[in-house]
């Protein structure tokens, strides 16, 4: 990973070694990727993974 | 649904098809893996290698557009679809189990399959909200009934909108600009300016027009106002 990155979903600085998902040139840090396989959805969170997701598409 | 709201729903489903279209003909999705390259990165992701599981993800974004456009029919957002294949992609990549036989493809077909079908399932579950503008029967004359048109106005709800008197004279300044009929339709209905509310039917008899010619100035003239408050940051 080059240089100081921040996650797609939280924002949270990403730092090397604790990259979760890189997709479609954007990161996921690690604990977004675990909501993201732990979500249902009927989680209230739902709504916000899959507009985060949608940025990914967009910015691409 | 108020016709602002239906045009912006439009063009939304338009840009979403359009923007699935072109990831699907311009080609720009990541190249499928073959099955030996899939192999290969399956055995790497198992030893720990993060970059695989990466390579395995975005190799097979193209078949969440794929099964995106089974659902073309639903009338849900493509970018929503999108959205949601993706997580279910992700999920599949972490669940997959080489052991099983299954190629990754076919489990993460179903796996993004089942994502959107329980979307959907979700949606259809919670969808109970009601438009006041949603026909309800029809008159004695034959006219078509919204749910507007019966209802009465809360006077909390009513409060809760307009709560100060500065948003009070906003809005009187809005309706006064309106044109001589949508004004006299709004005051009369309700009683803008003397408190004396006036259902349509009465409307209808004191201006000598019928019923649902009142209804229709109405939903215009609050059409307007609507715009002009959004356009504002209401």
């Amino acid at each position: 990973m080059k240089g100081l990155v921040h996650c797609s979903f939280c924002a949270e600085e990403i730092y090397e070694g604790q990259e979760g998902l890189r997709l479609l040139g954007r990161y996921i840090c690690e604990r977004c990727e675990k909501m993201i396989v732990d979500s249902t959805v009927e989680d209230k969170s739902y709504f916000l993974l899959k507009e985060k997701m949608k940025s990914i598409w967009f910015a691409w | 649904m108020v016709p602002e709201l239906a045009v912006l729903a439009a063009i939304s489903f338009i840009k979403g098809l359009l923007l699935l279209v072109s990831y699907i003909t311009n080609n720009t999705f990541p190249q499928p893996l073959s099955e030996e390259e899939e192999s290969k990165y399956l055995d790497l992701l198992a030893e720990g290698d993060e970059n695989a599981r990466n390579v395995l993800t975005e190799r097979n974004l193209r078949l969440v557009a794929h099964i995106v456009k089974k659902f073309d029919s639903t009338g849900e957002d493509n970018d929503d679809l999108i959205s949601i294949g993706t997580i279910g992609l992700i999920k599949a990549i972490n669940t997959y189990d080489k052991g099983k036989g299954t190629r990754l493809a076919t489990y993460a077909a179903r796996c993004i399959e089942n994502e959107i079908l329980m979307h959907l399932r979700a949606i259809k579950k919670n969808r109970v909200e009601v438009s006041l503008y949603d026909s309800i029967g029809v008159d004695k004359e034959g006219n078509e009934i919204s749910l507007i048109d019966v209802l009465g106005t809360d006077a909390e709800v009513v409060t809760d909108l307009v709560e100060s008197n500065f948003e009070q004279r906003r809005l009187i300044e809005k309706v006064l600009r309106l044109n001589k009929r949508e004004k006299n339709v709004l005051q009369l209905r309700f009683g803008l300016f003397n408190g004396i509310k006036k259902t349509q039917k009465e409307i209808a008899r004191k201006l000598g027009i019928s019923r649902s010619y009142v209804s229709r100035i109405e939903k215009r003239a609050l059409t307007k106002l609507t715009k002009e408050f959004k356009a504002e940051g209401y």
